[in-house]
Order: structure tokens, then C-alpha cells, then sequence
């Protein structure tokens, strides 16, 4: 049986890789308690917040906690994966304490899946798609292909350097608005525009934390459910503000 | 009603899942499951559907898929509820909700009702819609998640999806 100090350890890490990657509330808990239970404690624990994830364990008198800061909400689902078969694996198949600790360093350190050029070029690639659903023409299509990519490289390169959400998608919407709608008005696409434009920000919308924040919404915790809909609102408010400037930049251009 | 329209949908979910880090194996399922979803609603809005209601059976249909094909094929089972669903956001009734509102700040607006009207019309429609695809999606996997994972893999679930 596993040290309790390993089982409060290993569970708070398990929480905090789970919070990091994209999981909603009850995930998190779930794989924390089962984690520390499977690790040898008879009693667990555990509370989320927003950005910290903490835990209490007890065997034969002895109780600990302690927490951890996870502040980010980034987006991981093969990291989602690894842990929900490192959770299941030492559950039915009983893994020691260090053999989960050597699972858990291979998935902290896991590399990207996909190269950055790649992704920006698929999201430019999904607002172009986005276009063609909306109905604009074909050259409405490469001009949001376009603004897709250029907005994806702003945000990526900006969110490298640790700029909040609301100056990265702001300025990643400006970009791709700009392209697009200044493309419109210089080939004249007419009708076009509008669905060209409508395609340009959404591979800004914040699918996760909407997602996330209603099934905490729906699994009673409250205050985590609004503060991911609130994110996911100020990030859809930073977009629309970056769209308008810029729709109202090239309207105002001779 | 163009059928064909529903292929883009499995384009534009493709940068999304890898926005997402999913894994490479999944990728051709979400994006069949993102044309199936768009064919979905698409069957819904042929069939005389309002746009929330028809985006709630589209979103019901990749939650209650994905709660099935994530156990089986040992995945978590937002790798196949999220991505597909995205696009089925109804980005034209926000561009013209953001449209109308920004016509309302216009000097001089002689009047304004029918503005917002509309207005008020796309942001009702645009929202209703996204709640409608935010708990389709995830209620499959919050209500019997570990009940179909149980079927699907024969024996005992150590955590949801």
C-alpha cells in the first residue's frame, strides 16, 4: 500500500494535469478520489475552484491536505485520454505508487500532437469551411481561408507570450476581419461579404469552456460553471469587438 | 436543401480537433460525426424544425454517439462530444445580431425599432441555439455515460467517459 503522502501527491497531480488539459468539474473529482483511494486511502476529498485544485486523504487517524494552483484552462483531450486510462489502469490493475508517478511524468512531458504550422493552416481550413456553410462564393472562401490562418498565427504567437485572452483574441479577430472584409472591398464580392465575414472569428469560439461550463452548470457546481461562461463570454466579446474595428476600419477607408 | 453542404462540416471541425490535441486515430470519426451532425440538423430544419430545437437533436445525437464510441475505443469521451458540435454554431445570427447592434449606435438612427427587432431576434436565436448544443451535447455522457460504457465494455468503469 501506497505511502498516504504518495496518494495525497499523486491525486493532486492527477487533478491538476485533468484541470490543465480541458476536463469539467466532476471529471476532475473523479479521477482525483479514485486515484487517491485505488493509492490506499480510506477517506478522500476533493474541492475544485476555478484555479486551484486541493484534496484532503485519511487512513487509520492520520489526515492531509493540501492543494495545487491550475489556473490555465488549456485544451488537451489526448492528455484527457492518458489519464482516464492511468486512473482505470491503476484501478483494475493495482499500479504502485511509482509506477503511476513514471506514467504521470511521460504525460506532463508529452509533445504537441500536431505541429503549430499544421493547426493554423486546419483552422484557416475550418473558416473557410464555415464560409462555404454560410454560403458565400468561392473566392469568399480562399479570402477566409486567409483571414483564418493570419487570425490562428496572431492568437498562437500572442498567447505564447502569455497575453490575456481578451488582447490575444481581439487583436487575432482584428486580423482576420481585416483581411477578409479589406479583400471583399477591394475584389467587390458583393453578397458574399457577410457570410465571408460571419466564417472570419469563429475558429475563436471558445467551444471547451462552454461546453465545460454548462456541464458544471448541470452537475451543480455553480461557481466553476459560471466562471468558465464567463471566460468563454469575454472572449466572445473580445471577438466581436476586434470584428467591429475592423469592419468599421475598412468602411472608413476611401 | 444541398446535402452535399454537410461534407464542409467535416472541414471545419478538422481545425478544431487539433486545436484540441486529440489523437490522429480520431480524427476521421469526429469528422464523420461532424458531417452526420450537420446532416442531422439539416433533416430537422427540412422537416419544418426552428433552428435551437433542430441544434438540440443534432447535439443529442454526437453526445449519445460519442458516450458510445468513446468506452469502445478507450478514448475520453470529450474527444468525440466536443469537436463535432462546433460547427453548428450559428455564426450568421451572431454576425447579424453584432451587425444590428452596431447599426443601432449609427447618429441620427431616424428608427430604431425595426433594428432592434431584429436585434433582438438573432441574439434570442444565436443563444437558445448554443445552449441547445452545450447540453445535447453533454448531457448523454452526464445522465448514462457510465451506464452505456458499462454495455459497451462488458464489465466494470472506473470513471465517466
Amino acid at each position: 500500500m501506497a505511502d498516504l503522502t504518495d496518494a495525497l501527491d499523486l491525486s493532486l497531480e492527477v487533478g491538476e494535469l485533468v484541470q490543465l488539459s480541458g476536463g469539467h468539474t466532476t471529471r476532475t473529482v473523479e479521477h482525483m478520489e479514485l486515484m487517491a483511494s485505488d493509492l490506499g486511502a480510506q477517506e478522500c476529498h476533493a474541492a475544485i475552484s476555478s484555479v486551484n485544485v486541493a484534496m484532503t486523504v485519511a487512513r487509520d487517524g492520520e489526515v492531509l491536505s493540501a492543494g495545487r494552483h491550475a489556473g490555465h484552462f488549456g485544451i488537451n483531450f489526448s492528455t484527457l485520454t492518458a489519464l482516464r486510462q492511468l486512473v482505470t489502469d491503476t484501478h483494475v490493475n493495482g499500479l504502485a505508487a511509482n509506477q503511476v508517478r513514471a506514467r504521470l511524468l511521460l504525460i506532463r512531458n508529452a509533445g504537441p500532437v500536431y505541429p503549430a504550422w499544421l493547426v493554423m493552416i486546419a483552422l484557416g481550413g475550418s473558416s473557410a469551411a464555415f464560409a462555404a456553410l454560410f454560403g458565400t462564393t468561392a473566392m469568399g472562401v480562399a479570402l477566409t481561408f486567409l483571414g483564418g490562418w493570419a487570425g490562428a498565427w496572431v492568437r498562437h504567437l500572442l498567447v505564447a507570450r502569455h497575453q490575456k485572452p481578451f488582447v490575444s483574441v481581439t487583436a487575432a479577430a482584428f486580423t482576420a476581419t481585416l483581411v477578409v472584409a479589406g479583400g471583399a472591398a477591394m475584389l467587390d464580392l458583393g453578397d458574399a461579404t457577410t457570410p465571408a465575414l460571419a466564417a472570419s472569428t469563429l475558429f475563436l469560439v471558445p467551444g471547451v469552456p462552454m461546453l465545460n461550463g454548462t456541464a458544471d452548470l448541470l452537475t451543480a457546481h455553480y461557481l466553476n460553471g459560471v466562471v468558465k461562461l464567463t471566460m468563454s463570454a469575454v472572449i466572445v466579446l473580445s471577438a466581436a469587438i476586434g470584428l467591429s474595428a475592423a469592419v468599421a476600419l475598412v468602411e472608413g477607408m476611401p | 436543401m444541398n446535402w452535399w453542404m454537410s461534407l464542409w462540416a467535416g472541414l471545419a471541425v478538422l481545425g478544431f480537433a487539433m486545436v484540441f490535441s486529440v489523437p490522429q486515430r480520431t480524427l476521421p470519426g469526429i469528422v464523420l460525426m461532424a458531417i452526420g451532425a450537420h446532416l442531422v440538423r439539416s433533416l430537422c430544419l427540412h422537416l419544418d424544425l426552428v433552428l435551437p430545437l433542430a441544434s438540440f437533436i443534432a447535439a443529442l445525437w454526437v453526445g449519445l454517439t460519442a458516450a458510445f464510441v468513446a468506452p469502445r475505443t478507450g478514448q475520453a469521451t470529450p474527444i468525440y462530444a466536443f469537436a463535432p458540435v462546433i460547427p453548428l454554431i450559428p455564426g450568421t445570427y451572431l454576425f447579424d445580431a453584432l451587425s444590428a447592434l452596431l447599426d443601432l449606435t449609427e447618429p441620427g438612427l431616424a428608427d430604431p425599432g425595426p433594428i432592434v427587432d431584429v436585434a433582438a431576434a438573432d441574439i434570442s436565436i444565436a443563444t437558445l441555439t448554443i445552449v441547445a448544443l452545450a447540453v445535447g451535447a453533454i448531457s448523454p455522457t452526464l445522465l448514462v455515460g457510465r451506464r452505456i460504457a458499462k454495455i459497451v465494455s462488458g464489465g466494470d468503469v472506473a470513471v465517466d467517459g
